[in-house]
């Protein structure tokens, strides 16, 4: 599992490639958990390189959508394969989050906020 | 379960899923198996394996097997561990309607077991789990 980061303005884009199970979700949630405390105000998931996610995964994001939720941050989940989104249908997560088809789309809405 | 055709030894350690998964794989190569059909197999056994390990043992956790076996179109894969007594079809689906807010992280795991695999036998037998699990798989043109 590898994660890569970037910024686009104050929204931070994190992009994981691979499996999120139960190890490689570890790593995944201290990254979350450090951008959290520094008091995040926007982040974007790009799933498009996500092969495969456990509930270890769906965990990590339920607990980084709560937080979001709270703070009232914003939040996104993009290009889901249809397998990971049948995980995150299953646990009811879905329902719970905004999903986009890309990385790109999510970046126009971003964009898009009234100041 | 029919005769097992692998069967995997393995210590009680996270980092055996990723043998797990490597065997899985290689037996869906040998058999011409599609990989979509592995995927939901591969995460009910890593939902599996990790429920022994965090919650099976109070002390330190014991070994355990996983057998496969393909009997047509459907492979069964067999768990036994010496941890407590657990049948996975016993607790309660956890409330997936629940809002953010109210919502426990806990007991997703063996609800995707229950809602992926078609079939789920447990029993319990001479201080051992063992749990049947079975799931048509889809063979590559």
């Amino acid at each position: 599992m590898d994660i890569s980061e970037r910024t686009h303005r104050d929204l931070w884009i994190l992009k994981i490639t691979g499996s999120l199970d139960a190890v490689t979700s570890t790593p995944l949630e201290k990254r979350i958990l450090e951008q959290l405390d520094l008091g995040i105000k926007a982040i974007a998931f790009d799933l498009s390189s996500l092969a495969y996610v456990s509930s270890a995964g769906i965990r990590v994001f339920l607990l980084a959508a709560k937080k979001m939720k709270s703070n009232n941050a914003w939040l996104r989940f993009c290009g889901l394969s249809p397998e990971v989104k049948q995980i995150f249908d299953l646990t009811g997560l879905s329902f719970r989050i905004d999903i986009l088809p890309s990385i790109d789309a999510a970046l126009q809405q971003f964009d898009q906020q009234l100041p | 379960m029919p005769p097992p055709q692998v069967e995997l030894h393995c210590d009680p350690d996270l980092a055996q899923l990723q043998r797990l998964n490597g065997a899985l794989a290689d037996f869906a190569n040998l058999h011409r198996i599609q990989p979509d059909s592995i995927s939901p197999i591969r995460l009910a056994l890593e939902e599996i394996v990790v429920n022994i390990l965090h919650h099976g043992f109070d002390g330190d956790p014991l070994p355990f097997i996983v057998r496969l076996s393909l009997v047509d179109q459907d492979l069964h894969l067999e768990i036994e561990d010496y941890g407590r007594p657990f049948n996975p079809l016993e607790p309660a689906d956890p409330d997936t309607n629940q809002d953010l807010d109210s919502r426990p992280i806990g007991g997703l795991g063996v609800f995707l077991v229950r809602r992926l695999m078609d079939r789920i036998d447990y029993r319990r037998a001479q201080e051992r789990n063992i749990l049947n699990i079975t799931k048509r798989i889809v063979f590559e043109a």
